[in-house]
């Protein structure tokens, strides 16, 4: 099982991980490593090539992955490099041994991320992202950039394609009592280098999680995917769906580069009716999930 | 990026495809000469991106050159949705034996390349049951795979070759400009060889920082530019309500709303994380630019991103007579009581929920 897999099945404490930090000495990622060390992320060691010896956040910066290793047996890493550098920086991740990346670096060309699954399948490793929020499970440990206020710790594992619709919907399953387990956003470009369906299994046995929301959006077919999964293996927890982009035109990418429509091919009626065959209730509103996983968990 | 049929073909020519012999006019006289020069009898193909253009009168034949204008005169200035055809191409007509499909598409579901032949061409892909799909990983696509090909098409022995160049053309075509998906549809042959009647292909906008040579192909307007050069992810539609937001998903959803009330949504424009007050004014400088605005619907939720900042923005945009329209604003999360407290302070009202939100949106416009 992977570092991943562990963590969403509940078979390690996900605060215990020791995150690396790839990008740290840039404006954004010094911020959200504030942030994220603020939150109680066990971040113990920054790379950015060149800069090493130096200190941020009182963290440690080494010029390699392959240092912060040596030095602080990192385990995880949250890269925040620009679109330009992400292959090389993951590459060198996955190369020396680091078995769970976060993308948040949005705008990477899709073969990059392409080739990196390839690498990172070849060692049983996994990526999240690109152009993802990271992941959180509340209340201490969250690899990305996501507000933690709207995080409660509870039941529901949300996996999701868009980043504020995912704060959105947590804070009403929050403020519901739901609260949430786990967040995970699968990213907003065409290619999800871990997928709704890996990610549903990692949670398919986690007591702790009671039912999973996807947040979808138009464009490919991660929820038809999905809809078939749950009928396939019949998925032991409730699902409910909420999924974006009903009114959106043909042709034009949707501020997401995955967000896109293909004639008949990544419409919201396409995965509504997948959905709808695998008894998956979608929300019309995102404020109604609440209320509908209610409905689904008495039964 | 889409690229449209005479863009493409100019791809297809430089990376060995082989296409009909054409040319491109601007106005009904160009197409004349142009018809002369290609040869009759020719094929005018009005140059903008949608489907169906057979179909919906779009490709006319002409055997003489009289035929050529008045047909010509029929096409330019057509209006078809959004686009109006302001380019024709002009085409040898090319006889042919049998149409077929090829493509090489981004297999979003299977995370790999996809290699997609049909031995129906001319119609939708996605409504044919004959096909071959292919899954291979895109830096190379692997003889076998083009063998397989070879013996599905059941095709003359004598175009053996030809095919292996062809494929392999398209798939160098594919790599080099990093393409999502290269097609051709028809594909058709004679005992000559092959030609590419259409051709599609669509860029990956990520990747064109490493390819300048492709910029050309581009065909954003001056807002589109304006909103790119603020960094905003920004799509003009063709309504009245400006909708706005912080988060992809967001707006996406914001719209998703606004549709639902029966409001029209003039453009989507995301802000982005984390953003700062005077990225808010210019996210309102830019929709205010919309001919024919009647009213901002602006959907924040604050994570990263301040709502005090928002508010900030937005009071600027409205004292410097940005703002001419009504505006609507749902601002919730980060520092919301603040926010609102600045806004209040400044007369303009701001709701938490959304639903408030967009009944008072429907008020605005009636």
């Amino acid at each position: 099982m992977s570092l991943l897999a562990d963590i969403l099945s509940g078979k390690r404490e996900a605060s215990d991980v020791k995150v690396l930090v790839q990008g740290i000495t840039g404006r954004y990622g010094r911020f959200h490593s504030e942030l994220m060390l603020k939150y109680g992320t066990r971040i113990v060691a920054g790379v950015t090539p060149g800069k090493g010896g130096q200190e941020v956040l009182g963290v440690p910066v080494y010029n390699t992955v392959k240092e912060a290793i040596e030095e602080k047996g990192v385990e995880a890493s949250i890269v925040f490099v620009p679109a330009k550098f992400y292959y090389s920086a993951v590459h060198e991740a996955l190369e020396n041994g680091i078995s769970l990346i976060v993308g948040i670096t949005e705008r990477v060309p899709v073969r990059d991320t392409l080739k990196l699954l390839h690498e990172a399948r070849e060692r049983n490793a996994n990526i999240i992202g690109p152009n993802t929020p990271g992941v959180i499970v509340p209340p201490k440990f969250k690899m990305g950039i996501m507000p933690p206020q709207p995080f409660k710790e509870g039941c529901i594992a949300v996996f999701s394609r868009s980043g504020t619709l995912t704060y959105e919907i947590s804070n009403y399953l929050s403020k519901d009592g739901l609260g949430v387990f786990a967040a995970v956003g699968i990213g907003g470009d065409p290619i999800n280098s871990t997928n709704f369906i890996e990610l549903m299994e990692m949670v398919k046995d986690n007591p702790k999680v009671e039912g999973v929301v996807i947040i979808g959006e138009i464009g490919g077919e991660a929820e038809e995917r999905v809809a078939k999964y749950i009928i396939e293996t019949k998925y032991p927890k409730p699902v409910v769906s909420y999924i974006a982009g009903r009114s959106a035109p043909k042709e034009k990418r949707m501020g997401h580069a995955g967000a896109i429509i293909y004639g008949s091919y990544g419409t919201v009626e396409s995965k509504e009716a997948a959905f709808a065959k695998a008894g998956v209730p979608v929300a019309k509103l995102p404020s109604e999930v609440p209320k509908l996983m209610k409905e689904k968990l008495k039964k | 990026m889409r690229l449209l049929e005479y863009e493409a073909k100019e791809l297809f020519k430089l990376y060995g495809v082989p296409v009909p012999k054409g040319a491109l006019a601007t106005n009904v006289n160009e197409a004349v000469e142009k018809a002369k020069e290609v040869g009759l009898p020719v094929v005018l193909k009005s140059q903008i991106p949608v489907g169906g253009r057979g179909k919906a009168g779009l490709i006319q034949k002409a055997s003489t050159l009289e035929e050529v204008e008045e047909k010509a005169k029929a096409l330019f200035g057509r209006k078809v949705g959004q686009y109006v055809v302001d380019k024709v191409l002009i085409e040898e007509f090319s006889p042919h034996t049998g149409e077929l499909y090829m493509s090489i598409f981004l297999d979003r579901g299977e995370r790999r390349f996809s290699y997609i032949l049909s031995r129906e061409g001319g119609v939708e892909v996605e409504s044919v049951k004959d096909k071959l799909v292919l899954n291979f990983d895109h830096w190379e696509l692997p003889d076998e795979i083009i063998e397989e090909g070879w013996k599905y098409l059941k095709l003359p022995e004598g175009l053996r070759n030809a095919y292996y160049d062809l494929a392999k053309a398209l798939h160098r075509l594919c790599e080099a400009t990093e393409a999502e998906l290269v097609e051709i549809n028809p594909l058709v042959y004679s005992e000559k060889g092959f030609k590419a009647l259409d051709a599609k292909i669509i860029i990956d906008d990520n990747a064109l920082f490493r390819h300048a040579d492709l910029e050309k192909y581009s065909k954003k307007t001056e807002l589109e530019k304006l909103a790119d050069q603020y960094g905003f992810s920004f799509v003009p539609l063709e309504g009245n309500v400006a909708v706005v937001g912080n988060g992809a998903g967001l707006v996406l959803s914001s719209l998703d709303l606004v549709t639902y009330k029966g409001l029209k949504p003039a453009c989507f424009l995301d802000v982005g994380g984390g953003a700062p007050a005077d990225r808010v004014y210019q996210a309102l400088k830019v929709v205010s630019k919309i001919e024919g605005l009647k009213a901002i619907f602006m959907n924040i939720f604050g994570g990263i991103t301040n709502c005090v900042e928002v508010a900030k923005g937005v009071i600027k945009a409205r004292d410097d007579g940005i703002i001419k329209v009504p505006l609507v604003l749902r601002i919730a999360g980060t520092e919301e009581e603040k926010a609102r407290k600045i806004l209040e302070e400044n007369n303009i009202h701001s709701y938490i929920e959304v639903e408030d939100a967009l009944r008072a949106l429907e008020e605005v416009k009636a």
